[in-house]
């Protein structure tokens, strides 16, 4: 009786209009929060899809079996039914043993390993070596490591980092001077100093004296404005390229500013610290950035520190206990047996226009050239290479994003499944009706 | 037969143009000194790129040294009228660095004309400008490129031994290609050119902190 059931008609119906409700909520909630995450952990990653997708199995095989013994009519339903046997085998395998990941690269630059999306690890470097933890979301406690012994203490969902340089905490900070409070000057050899906050630059105004104003901007951007004797005016923001790696970065980060040649010289360097802020979780889950506190201890060496989530491993590693190790929080890696290096990357316009039509990139793919575009994929070793992305720089090497699938059920099973499928419906058309 | 044809010609046509790249090879080209220990400096392959088989290459002497960043690492001459030089300006840091820019104005002074187009260009790594000039039958193609700062910066970040911190240094030179010749030439040429100064890469890729 059950039997019957798993393999009826009904029961097929009733999964259908199952699947159906949960396309459908699918579709409502991606379009309402755009955000790809959210809907597939209502939906396709639910374990309730997952489910309907093993009783569409089951159900298409007590279907094809109940037909047994098998006769020569039989045959267009079977291949129909293996057909799409063969492609639900290929995605449980798919699901389970593929791989989505992305690879970042600058042009001149070569990898293998391509980031896993949505997925938590640890990067300890230490010169010698690098290691990588992967952690689960909201992990909390000890951590098994062979470099250092980690604990993580607290997670928070959501932070928004800023960089601080020469103001920090209501305090001016430069290297060689004792901290100066907001808006008070402090005297130097050439210059009277000052930090102040402001959001317009403008309303500085020469004060009669050389000076140098430290300023932070409302969206925490640093500038600098300086005045000669003779009331010569000089103002620059200072941008992240500025940054001064000391001690080959295990020492920390420091931002330093210059001044023209014809001014009065002052180093102006500082140490490059962070501030992390708690924010409301975004609609969209693809931009969760989750903070981790993290107590690192080795020997009777103790330390805590805050880590926020690196998506695509780009900012800085973090020195810890002394500047032994470098640490970053980041997606988690993996690599491929494809090693590809771009040479070079362009935008394509539209004619008389400045907006995109397509990217193309040119890569050495295992050292044989290839071309990728928004429309062209190269395949090799059954990983599938797309060209997602690109950001052009307009003084320094262009970026690429290419997304990295690699579906190892695919020529066993999803094509010999589809090719199985078509002629079992084709078979099907052209067959006699029999009861 | 009319229909048959028009449909053979239709399956005859093609729907790329003929590949018109010229048989090359690609050649590996050494950097300038490298110190190995106190007073030993070796020249070690740096760039590679596609070179027509037609090209006469002239590479710079064994016993010549090459630390006059006026001589070019390597040089070729195309049926005697067509000159292409490359010559590379290691750095120390940042401030030596010279702007593609300031090689583009030198060019301009030096050629004297007022016919130039200047074009922004990035390959493997590398940005900066490509310069077209003609005056009097004559024309010059040349191209000033530097290493993005990102990988200028990673590249003094990871070297670790004397070797690393000098092979770097050449890796993250700036370089520049120019094409002298009468304009003729160079148009005619224009595909070999292009070939040889877009496939001018490093042969080590970049090393990236992530």
């Amino acid at each position: 009786m059950i039997f019957k059931f798993l393999g009826s008609l009904y029961f097929a119906i009733l999964l259908i209009v199952f699947t159906l409700l949960f396309v459908i909520a699918g579709t409502v909630l991606e379009s309402l929060q755009d955000s790809h995450l959210y809907a597939a952990r209502f939906t396709y990653h639910n374990p309730v899809f997952q489910l309907l997708l093993w009783l569409y199995f089951i159900n298409i095989l007590f279907s094809a079996v109940s037909r047994f013994p098998f006769k020569k009519k039989h045959i267009p339903f079977l291949l129909t039914h293996l057909g799409l046997l063969l492609l639900l085998m290929g995605v449980f395998i798919k699901n389970h043993f593929g791989t989505q990941g992305t690879l970042l690269l600058p042009e001149g630059s070569a990898s293998s390993q391509i980031l896993l999306p949505n997925s938590f690890a640890l990067q300890i470097e230490s010169p010698e070596t690098k290691t990588w933890i992967g952690i689960k979301k909201n992990q909390l406690g000890p951590l098994s490591n062979s470099l250092v012994q980690l604990t993580i203490l607290e997670w928070t969902p959501h932070v928004e980092e800023h960089y601080e340089g020469f103001i920090k905490d209501g305090w001016g900070h430069v290297i060689g001077l004792p901290p100066f409070e907001l808006e008070k000057p402090l005297l130097t050899t050439h210059y009277t100093l000052y930090a102040t906050q402001t959001d317009n630059l403008d309303t500085l105004v020469f004060p009669g004296h050389a000076a140098l104003y430290l300023i932070k901007d409302p969206d925490n951007q640093e500038h600098i404005v300086a005045y000669t004797e003779q009331a010569e005016r000089f103002s620059t923001p200072i941008h992240s390229d500025t940054f001064l790696i000391y001690n080959k970065g295990y020492g920390g980060y420091a931002l330093f500013a210059e001044l023209p040649p014809h001014f009065p010289q002052l180093e102006l360097i500082t140490p490059l610290t962070r501030k992390f802020i708690s924010k409301p979780l975004p609609q969209k889950r693809e931009e969760l950035t989750p903070k981790i506190r993290l107590l690192v201890e080795e020997g009777d060496q103790k330390e805590v520190i805050t880590l926020s989530y690196d998506r695509y491993s780009q900012k800085f590693k973090w020195p810890i206990l002394g500047g032994k190790y470098l640490i970053r929080f980041q997606s988690n890696t993996k690599n491929i047996p494809v090693h590809l290096r771009l040479k070079s990357a362009k935008q394509i316009n539209y004619p008389e226009s400045n907006q995109p039509y397509s990217y193309e990139a040119k890569v050495l793919i295992d050292e044989k050239e290839a071309t990728l575009n928004m429309n062209h994929v190269y395949e090799k070793q059954g990983y599938r290479f797309y060209l997602s992305n690109l950001s052009s720089s307009e003084l320094g090497a262009n970026h690429v994003q290419i997304v990295v699938n690699h579906d190892p059920a695919k020529y066993i099973l999803t094509y010999p499944g589809s090719i199985l499928l078509a002629l079992g419906i084709l078979l099907l058309y052209f067959q006699k009706r029999y009861v | 037969m009319k229909k048959i044809f028009l449909l053979l010609l239709l399956f005859t046509s093609c729907s790329k143009c003929p590949n018109k790249v010229p048989p090359f090879a690609i050649q590996e080209f050494n950097g300038r000194e490298e110190l190995v220990t106190y007073g030993q400096t070796v020249r070690r392959p740096v760039y590679r790129a596609k070179v027509p088989l037609n090209w006469t290459q002239i590479n710079p002497k064994d016993e010549e040294a090459l630390h006059d960043t006026k001589k070019p690492i390597v040089s070729f001459v195309l049926d005697e009228a067509l000159f292409v030089t490359v010559h590379t300006f290691p750095s120390s840091s940042l401030e030596e660095r010279i702007a593609p820019e300031a090689q583009i104005e030198r060019w301009k002074e030096q050629i004297g004309s007022q016919d130039c187009t200047v074009q922004r260009v990035s390959y493997g790594g590398f940005s900066g400008l490509f310069l077209e000039a003609t005056k009097d039958q004559k024309a010059v193609l040349a191209w000033s490129l530097q290493l993005d700062l990102d990988h200028y910066q990673t590249l003094h970040f990871l070297a670790q031994t004397l070797e690393e911190e000098e092979h770097y240094k050449q890796m993250a030179a700036d370089y520049t290609i120019k094409v002298t010749g009468p304009i003729d030439e160079i148009n005619k040429r224009q595909i070999e050119l292009f070939l040889f100064a877009e496939s001018f890469e490093l042969i080590q890729p970049i090393p990236q902190r992530t």
